[in-house]
């Protein structure tokens, strides 16, 4: 699974469970679908866990998670 | 010297005239402004019929809109009834039809499902609004003696309610004005301060930052809506705003202080950080002392139903020993009972239920009989108690520590939640046979929400549907975290459904 893969599968199959027909597209604000800050930091537990990437506390931005895209690329980036 | 909850406005207006009253990305406005605006919004809102006995929705993002829309309702005695944006619409749709609404002003037009409004005011142009906020400044101003409240109730806060729908908290104007005279001299508030707003406005935390800003002239700096769950963007926000008191659940203070940098300048300049709507970890608070030396920490205690009623300004001794942070003693003209089991408020108790009376305690429910038993004759004879439903015990040295419920009610992300609610929304879904809904305790938020369920649906697709249905219904610190699939729900010996074995499903 790519990063974007593995991220819609926790977000929409465990964080915010949504039937597979109803997942959105990679580009649509999960902030205004029930993301908060309870669920923010559970995100993030499971991307240092899950998939062995450390994404610092002070580069934390509502940008950078608002969308599956926007934290794959995030994701991406602390990779390299 | 106020007698009603807009003379704060009005004085405000005279004597810091040219002071900013609210400061927002980017955007100010004077106590001047402030008024002007209110007193135009009110008459506009007037020739709609809104009046005193009249309930409002006021459905706002933080803005200066926002604050505008707040004084022009309060200006035509009507009461105004909080609703979040984010809120599904069935939600909003309920307190709505519960509150008998009529009127809406908000950031936007209401969203589809709720009943057609005689008057839409919205920030934003959309499908039927009447009126864009912005132009009310047209209007011919309302002008002579504010018309008092019906009741002197000015807003109606809604609250999880055990019966499964949500209820009004009659919020009294007396309650606002006793409130924040009582915060502005505790906190020695001044022109010079910048208060952070961070509650949203239908969680009574906001009361404080909103009425003891305006009642000192001080500054108020509305959080921006986006960044309220990230602590990195928050301590951003508290430097660049020179904010001075904070006030916010704890769980967002827990954050702040391990998750994100606090400058020296910050750590200077923030002199009171308040803390109120669950219990604050030690740990989160020993953290806290250590990146704000010098800033004053007290703890503030009230169900919405009395404001807050206690307080308990954090001491060196509370850091060093490892009991709960205490709830602390009454506020001004405010009287406490512990009552045992059989409802007796003996002063000799030293632990039980607690009671609450005085200027704080809310009028009651809205409509509600169904609720009623929770305000009774108080016991010393003036006046009516609120029965809060906290378990607390009396230390020798006389402060209150609060121990626990009576009943179920759980806090998540600093809001109240009643199990029953949530159960009784999940079981309308026709997958579900029976559920039950339990805490699970969490090192930073309290607690997480875990539904035990059973389905006559498979498992897989049950969950995410039923999921979906709660997030269409309830608001989002209300949708279980976790959820347990069973072939029934565990039962004790005498068939009732075991709460304990279900926590500790969630433990395993």
């Amino acid at each position: 699974m790519n990063t974007r893969d593995q991220l819609r599968q926790y977000v929409f199959g465990t964080l915010i469970p949504t039937p597979p027909a109803q997942w959105p597209a990679d580009d649509v604000d999960l902030l205004d679908r029930g993301l908060d800050s309870l669920r923010i930091m559970q995100l993030l537990v499971f991307v240092e866990r899950d998939m062995g990437v450390n994404l610092p506390d002070h580069e934390l931005t509502p940008e950078r998670v608002a969308t599956v895209a926007a934290l794959s690329s995030w994701i991406d980036e602390r990779r390299r | 010297m106020f007698d009603s909850v807009y003379s704060l406005l009005a004085a405000a207006a005279e004597r810091h005239a040219n002071r900013t009253a609210v400061e927002i990305a980017g955007q100010s406005m004077t106590y001047a402004e402030w008024k002007d605006r209110a007193d135009c919004l009110a008459g506009f809102l007037r020739d709609c019929g809104i009046q005193s006995g009249m309930h409002v929705a006021f459905c706002f993002r933080k803005s200066l809109d926002a604050l505008v829309a707040l004084f022009g309702i309060i200006r035509t005695g009507a009461t105004y009834v909080p609703l979040d944006p984010a809120w599904p619409a069935h939600r909003i749709a309920t307190i709505c039809d519960d509150a008998a609404v009529h009127h809406w002003l908000g950031s936007h037009p209401p969203p589809d499902g709720v009943r057609m409004m005689e008057c839409v005011l919205a920030s934003a142009p959309g499908d039927g609004a009447t009126l864009v906020i912005e132009s009310a400044a047209r209007c011919p101003p309302m002008t002579g003696d504010p018309h008092p409240p019906h009741d002197d109730v000015c807003s109606l806060l809604y609250t999880s309610g055990s019966t499964g729908s949500p209820k009004g908290v009659r919020i009294t104007g007396r309650s606002l004005l006793h409130f924040s005279q009582w915060a502005t001299e505790t906190f020695a508030i001044t022109p010079n301060d910048r208060i952070a707003n961070h509650a949203p406005f239908h969680f009574d935390l906001s009361t404080l930052d909103i009425y003891g800003a305006i009642r000192a002239g001080a500054t108020l700096c509305p959080v921006p809506d986006r960044i309220r769950g990230f602590p990195g963007e928050l301590a951003r926000f508290v430097e660049a705003q020179r904010i001075s008191i904070w006030y916010s659940v704890p769980s967002i203070l827990s954050q702040l202080a391990s998750r994100a940098a606090i400058s020296n300048d910050t750590a200077e300049t923030l002199r009171v950080v308040l803390f109120a709507g669950e219990v604050m970890p030690k740990a989160s608070i020993r953290r806290l002392a250590g990146q704000f030396p010098a800033a004053r920490l007290a703890n503030l205690y009230g169900p919405t139903e009395t404001n807050v009623c206690t307080w308990h300004a954090v001491t060196d001794a509370d850091l060093a020993d490892d009991g709960p942070l205490p709830i602390g003693r009454p506020i001004t003209d405010t009287r406490v009972w512990i009552s045992d089991s059989q409802g007796q408020t003996s002063q000799a108790n030293d632990s039980g239920e607690l009671w609450v009376a005085g200027p704080t305690v809310a009028a009651g429910y809205h409509g509600g009989t169904t609720h009623s038993n929770a305000f009774v004759p108080a016991p010393d004879g003036h006046g009516i108690a609120y029965r809060t439903g906290d378990r607390v015990r009396r230390r020798s040295d006389g402060v209150l520590l609060f121990e626990g419920r009576t009943d179920r009610q759980i806090k998540s992300r600093g809001h109240r939640v009643e199990p029953g609610e949530i159960e009784m929304v999940i079981a309308s879904h026709p997958a579900v046979r029976e559920v039950a809904v339990v805490p699970i305790p969490d090192p930073n938020f309290g607690h997480r929400l875990l539904a035990c369920l059973a389905s006559n649906q498979d498992r897989i697709s049950a969950q995410d549907e039923i999921a979906a249905y709660c997030r269409s219904r309830l608001p989002g610190h209300m949708v279980p975290d976790a959820w347990v699939f069973q072939e029934s729900l565990p039962r004790n010996d005498r068939g009732k459904v075991d709460l304990r074995a279900i926590e500790m499903l969630g433990r395993s």
